[in-house]
C-alpha cells in the first residue's frame, strides 16, 4: 500500500483551478521531486497534503489517513513563505515548535543549529532569508516525522549554503523510512537525491515516474527533461 | 485540546504590550477615579468610561491578533502544527478574554472591596431604579457582556474569512448585517421570556452574554470544520 495516495484531486479558487484531477502514489521512504513552473499547482498540492488547505474534490491519504490532526503529527511542512514569528529568537522558535512534537530531539536540534551555523539568540526579524530557510530545516528535522514536505526550500539561498543544506536534508539527518516531497526550480542540484519525479503543468500531472527510469529511457538528466517538458 | 496551553501562552507573550498596557492603564484610571474624583456626575462618567474603553481596546486586540498572523504568514506555521484548528482562535480569544476578566474584576472589586461611596444623578437612578453601587456593577457587567459579544463577532468574522473563498466580502457583510439585525430583533423576545421580575436591563445583559457565546461557538465550529489557507 502506498504511503501517499492521491486520486482525482481537484482544488478550485475563485476563477482558477490550481489542481485538475491530480492522481499519484508515493511509497514510504522515497524522495520525490515535485516540479513545475510557477503557478502550476505545486504549493496548493503541498498545502493540501500538509492539512492547511481542503481539497475541493478527490481522495488524499497519508499513511491511510485523510489530511488532518493525525497526519499533522507525522508531517513536517516547510512552506515557501517564512512562517516564524519575527519577535521570537531562534531559540524561542525552536522551543515553541518543540512543544507540539512528542518525538522532538533537543540534541538533534542543537546539532542542526551548530551545523547550519544559526545564531540561537538572534531574533527572526534580524535573520537573512537563507537563515530563515535553515531555521525551517531545524524545525522539520529535529523530530521523527514520517513525511517531510519542502516547498521551494532552496529559494534565496546562496549556492554553498544550498549544498550544505541538501547534504543535511538528504544525507545526514534523513532516516530511511522518511518520505520527502520537495519542490524546486533548481533541479540539477537536487537531482542526485531524487528517487521519483512528478511534473505538474497547469494543475495536471504531465510526467511522473522513477527518476532513474526516466533518465535511462530518455537518455537525459532530470534537469534536461524538466526543461524539455516545460517548453 | 492538544496544544492549546502553548498557543495561549504564545498569545499572552505576543500581545503582552497591548494587554498589559490596557490592564495597567485601566487600573491607574480606576484608582484615580474612585479615590481622587469628587462629584456625582463626573464619578459616574469616569467610572463607566474605562470599562467601555477596555471593551473597544480588547476587541481591537483580537482583530490585531488575527491580522498579525495573516500579515506575517505565521498562520502557515499555526495551521501545520499538530493541534485542532479550533485551538488557534480559542487561544487568541482566551488571551484577550483574560485581560477583559482582569479589568472587570478590578472594576467590580474596587467598587465592592474599597467601598467607595458613589453618588449618581437623580435622572440615572430613576431610569435604572438601582442604588449607585449596584448601578456601577451593572454598567461594568454590561460592558463585559458587550466585550463577549464583540469578541464573538470577531471570531465568527475571521472564521468566515478563512472558510469562504468565493464572494468573501459580500458574505461577511451580509453576515454582520444579519447578526446585528438578529440581535436587536430577538432582544425583546428574550427579555419577555425571562419575565418582568428580572427587568429589561438585566435581561439585556443576559441576552448579550448568551448571544455573544452563541456567535463565538458558531465561529469556533466554522473554523474547525472549514478554515483553510
Amino acid at each position: 500500500m502506498a504511503f501517499i495516495h492521491v486520486k482525482e484531486l481537484w482544488k478550485s479558487y475563485p476563477g482558477v483551478w490550481p489542481l485538475k484531477g491530480v492522481s499519484f502514489d508515493v511509497e514510504a521512504g522515497r524522495a520525490v521531486g515535485v516540479l513545475g513552473q510557477n503557478g502550476s499547482g505545486k504549493s496548493t498540492l503541498f498545502r493540501i497534503l500538509a492539512g492547511l488547505t481542503l481539497a475541493s474534490e478527490g481522495d488524499v491519504e497519508i499513511g491511510g489517513l485523510s489530511p488532518g490532526l493525525d497526519t499533522k503529527k507525522m508531517t513536517a511542512f516547510m512552506p515557501e513563505l517564512d512562517p516564524f514569528y519575527a519577535w521570537m529568537t531562534v531559540d524561542e522558535v525552536i522551543g515553541f515548535v518543540s512543544g507540539f512534537h512528542d518525538s522532538w530531539d533537543s540534541g538533534r536540534a542543537s546539532e542542526l543549529l551548530e551545523l547550519l551555523e544559526l545564531p540561537s539568540d538572534r531574533k527572526v526579524e534580524a535573520l537573512s532569508r537563507g537563515q530563515k530557510g535553515r531555521l525551517k530545516v531545524i524545525t522539520a528535522f529535529a523530530w521523527s516525522s514520517q513525511l517531510i514536505l519542502m516547498d521551494e526550500p532552496l529559494g534565496g539561498i546562496d549556492q554553498p549554503s544550498r549544498r550544505k543544506m541538501l547534504d543535511v536534508l538528504f544525507n545526514q539527518f534523513r532516516t530511511p523510512e522518511q518520505t520527502i516531497l520537495i519542490s524546486t526550480h533548481l533541479v540539477d542540484e537536487v537531482e542526485p537525491f531524487l528517487d521519483d519525479l512528478i511534473y505538474i503543468r497547469e494543475g495536471e500531472i504531465t510526467l511522473a515516474g522513477d527518476a532513474e527510469a526516466l533518465r535511462s529511457d530518455r537518455g537525459k538528466s532530470l534537469s534536461e527533461i524538466f526543461e524539455e517538458v516545460a517548453t | 485540546m492538544t496544544g492549546l496551553p502553548q498557543l495561549y501562552l504564545k498569545e499572552l507573550r505576543e500581545h503582552r504590550t497591548l494587554l498589559g498596557v490596557t490592564v495597567g492603564a485601566i487600573a491607574c484610571l480606576y484608582g484615580y477615579v474612585l479615590v481622587g474624583v469628587e462629584g456625582e456626575a463626573s464619578t459616574f462618567m469616569l467610572a463607566s468610561f474605562p470599562i467601555s474603553i477596555t471593551t473597544a481596546a480588547l476587541t481591537f486586540g483580537l482583530v490585531s491578533a488575527f491580522w498579525s498572523e495573516w500579515k506575517g504568514s505565521t498562520h502557515y506555521l499555526l495551521f501545520s502544527l499538530p493541534v485542532s484548528r479550533v485551538a488557534i482562535p480559542v487561544s487568541k480569544y482566551l488571551a484577550v478574554l483574560t485581560a477583559g476578566m482582569i479589568v472587570y474584576a478590578m472594576a467590580v472589586g474596587s467598587i465592592l472591596i474599597l467601598d467607595v461611596p458613589l453618588e449618581a444623578s437623580t435622572n440615572i437612578l430613576n431610569q435604572f431604579q438601582l442604588d449607585p453601587k449596584t448601578l456601577m456593577i451593572f454598567f461594568c457587567t454590561q460592558a463585559f457582556a458587550w466585550l463577549v459579544l464583540l469578541l464573538g463577532v470577531v471570531v465568527a468574522t475571521v472564521s468566515l474569512r478563512y472558510a469562504v473563498s468565493r464572494g468573501r466580502a459580500i458574505t461577511i457583510t451580509c453576515f454582520l448585517i444579519l447578526l446585528f439585525f438578529g440581535y436587536w430583533y430577538f432582544l425583546p423576545v428574550f427579555v419577555s421570556l425571562l419575565g418582568e421580575d428580572i427587568g429589561y436591563f438585566m435581561g439585556q445583559i443576559a441576552y448579550t452574554f448568551l448571544f455573544g457565546l452563541l456567535v463565538t461557538a458558531f465561529g469556533f465550529v466554522l473554523f474547525e470544520k472549514r478554515a483553510e489557507i
